[in-house]
């Protein structure tokens, strides 16, 4: 009992209240349930504020410390932007009458709260994979066939990242005997094989198709919540463990280049927006790369303003796709009319995400930007700069122009539902409160140091940065007229090529397996039919010889001999004095006793 | 009235007047924050953010040519 009270004085774990919260949801109905879902996550976002620093929930388990409460700032940060998400998120969906999805959703953010709370990497294990599957049933509950296969081949990617990271644990665990989940040791492979698992959730090219290619085909509101956590999960796992390891600032540098050329192909908005978080997680990546106390805050800081932004430009397609059932470019354009509010939204989370002054993506970007400089990572100074020119690109300028103007599509609608629209509306909230007023994220950052963004020089260079992206982008609008394509994408690899092999198991390596297959048991059978009854067996291939031999000689006795082989094949199984499996074991049993005398006595 | 001052023609004007102000106060506010020496070049960025934009949709048209495929490719 005493033990209960000193775990309840540490406070209560968010990601438990969500997981409990979740069981309940099917008790309640009608307006009830509305308030249980939004009271839920608000309540574990609620219960952070009562958490205090240090190492709770503690247990013994094989010898083992599992460590369900790490908090400190950084874990605090991510549980902050985690819970207030998750209340976004339920507020979006609250017009929808599907219990199965509201528990996934839960799950699904209660688990990721697992993995940013834990201290050790059983814990983590555990969770990770709950994570992979609550969001798997968040891609399945769109219930169609391209959600289907999608959802297939997004939970084997993730399979696969998952044992690589098992492995890894199990050869930390089997070499250093601890299973707590620290900065790695940069010597081991088993922290390598860790990395890689991680860098799988992170959607590093070229393990990141998995993300393109399932989460466009996510539910409406499933989306909103799979574009916030795994990624945001394991850019938390790489500060945590990988800070400052230079390969993942080249890593990061190319993600985000990568994601902004394929947006820039894409004519589905949301794979437009799935590109965009990999183009997103890439500064994170490089932060954590660079690895100083400024870049590693910036990768916090990004994280969390990124989650609202990305959020609320997820939440605006999903609108848009609710309402008019479409998703491509070709198909959309002239929104603006019949959709203004649900365009205001978008074009506050397309400023944010495209660091415009006074929105929240020039309070946090600039900090992994300034950190590469302070670095004098020169290269990866400017190439950022260009990956942020970029981002105004496709996210800022084409995402909301083929949507919402470009050509009028004929599609006449209205705002979608008015939940969907106080979603939207709270996270556009934040991302201008987090622009006008960054002080308020810059407190709860894991390190504290004074930055200040809004300097004269900075503004100007952003400005010209993005305003010159837009010339650009009007200059060769031809170019980016989009047309009904798809683009191909390491997914290939596993698409295509794995039919290839495919066939290649069932036919040519079919046939070669039965072939080798039939051999050996025609082998079998012979020496079967050898030891059934070796003394006439020998006879019978004495006899075969002569024939051979005397057919050779050109005799005409060979006859005879042909005749004396058929007789004794007929007779081979039919010998009375054949041996019974019970003499048989008899006989084994004597020769294993002879065998023990000379074993011990010799 | 909103209607009236938000045309494509007057959004346009004040497009290209926005982007002559920003390149003008490139040109007359103090560069503190020097990292590379060419960023103290008269409107630095103004130029590199039009250039980046140019080579990304460069490249991504070129990549186009191998890596678009009709919809119904993996089907």
């Amino acid at each position: 009992m005493s033990e209960l009270s000193s775990l309840l004085n540490s406070g209560i774990h968010p990601g438990i209240i969500l997981v409990l919260g979740a069981s309940l949801i099917p008790l309640f109905g009608g307006k009830l349930k509305k308030a249980v879902l939004v009271l839920i996550p608000a309540a574990a976002f609620i219960s952070l504020m009562f958490l205090p620093h240090g190492a709770h929930w503690g247990f013994d388990f094989l010898g083992y410390e599992l460590i369900f409460g790490r908090v400190d700032n950084l874990s605090l940060c991510f549980g902050y932007i985690f819970t207030l998400m998750a209340t976004l998120g339920m507020v979006y969906s609250l017009h929808l009458d599907d219990d199965g999805q509201h528990i996934s959703a839960l799950l699904y953010v209660g688990s990721a709260l697992g993995v940013v709370f834990t201290g050790d990497y059983f814990t983590l294990f555990i969770c990770w994979e709950i994570m992979a599957l609550a969001s798997l049933m968040l891609i399945w509950y769109k219930r169609d066939e391209p959600s289907r296969k999608a959802g297939y081949r997004y939970i084997m990617v993730h399979a696969f990242g998952g044992s690589v990271l098992l492995a890894g644990i199990i050869m930390q665990v089997a070499q250093t005997g601890s299973i707590a989940f620290d900065a790695a040791d940069s010597g081991m492979l088993s922290s390598n094989l860790i990395l890689l698992g991680f860098l799988v959730n992170a959607a590093v090219p070229p393990l990141h198709a998995w993300l393109s290619d399932a989460y466009p085909e996510g539910t409406v509101t499933g989306a909103v919540f799979l574009s916030a956590f795994t990624t945001k999960t394991a850019v938390y796992v790489l500060i945590r463990g990988y800070p400052g390891w230079e390969i993942l600032i080249w890593l990061g540098t190319i993600m985000s280049i990568y994601g902004i050329i394929y947006a820039i192909l894409e004519n589905d908005m949301r794979r437009i927006l799935a590109y965009s978080i990999i183009n997103q997680v890439g500064f994170m990546v490089a932060g954590v790369g660079i690895g100083t106390a400024l870049s590693l805050n910036g990768s916090t800081a990004h994280a969390f303003g990124h989650i609202l932004y990305k959020g609320l430009l997820w939440m605006s397609a999903g609108a848009v796709l609710y309402m008019t059932g479409k998703r491509k470019c070709t198909e959309l354009g002239g929104l603006y009319k019949s959709m203004p509010l649900t365009l205001i939204f978008c074009l506050i989370g397309a400023a944010s995400i495209s660091a415009f002054p006074l929105f929240s993506g020039f309070t946090t970007k600039s900090m992994i930007i300034s950190a590469a400089a302070n670095q004098h990572l020169i290269p990866v100074f400017m190439l950022l700069q260009l990956a942020s020119a970029g981002v105004f690109l496709h996210a800022g300028i084409k995402f909301p122009y083929f949507v919402f103007f470009a050509k009028d599509s004929g599609i006449r609608t209205t705002e979608p539902p008015k939940n969907m629209l106080y979603a939207m509306g709270g996270a556009a909230f934040l991302c201008i409160l987090l622009g006008v007023y960054p002080q308020l994220l810059y407190n709860i950052l894991p390190a504290q140091i004074e930055y200040n963004a809004y300097t004269i020089d900075h503004v100007v260079q952003q400005l010209e940065l993005l305003f010159y992206s837009a010339l650009a982008f009007f200059v060769m609008l031809p170019l980016l007229k989009r047309k009904n394509t798809i683009s191909l994408d390491t997914d290939w690899f596993y698409r295509k090529l794995a039919k290839g092999f495919m066939w290649y198991c069932e036919k040519p390596l079919t046939y070669y397996a039965k072939k080798i297959d039939d051999t050996a048991s025609r082998t079998a059978y012979i020496f079967l039919w050898f030891t059934k009854n070796p003394v006439n067996a020998i006879g019978v291939f004495r006899d075969m010889l002569y024939v051979t031999v005397l057919e050779m000689a050109g005799s005409d006795k060979a006859g005879a001999f042909e005749k004396r082989i058929e007789q004794q094949k007929a007779l081979h199984f039919s010998r009375e004095e054949q041996i019974t499996i019970g003499m048989a074991v008899f006989l084994l049993t004597i020769i294993l006793l002879i065998y023990l005398l000379i074993y011990t006595i010799g | 009235m909103i209607n009236k001052i938000l045309t494509y023609g007057n959004l346009k004007k004040m497009f290209i007047a926005s982007l002559v102000l920003i390149y003008l106060a490139d040109l007359l506010i103090p560069k503190h924050h020097i990292v590379v020496s060419w960023e103290a070049l008269p409107g630095f960025y103004s130029i590199y953010g039009f250039l980046s934009c140019v080579l990304i949709v460069l490249v991504s048209k070129l990549l186009g040519i191998w890596l678009q495929k009709r919809e119904e490719y993996y089907e």
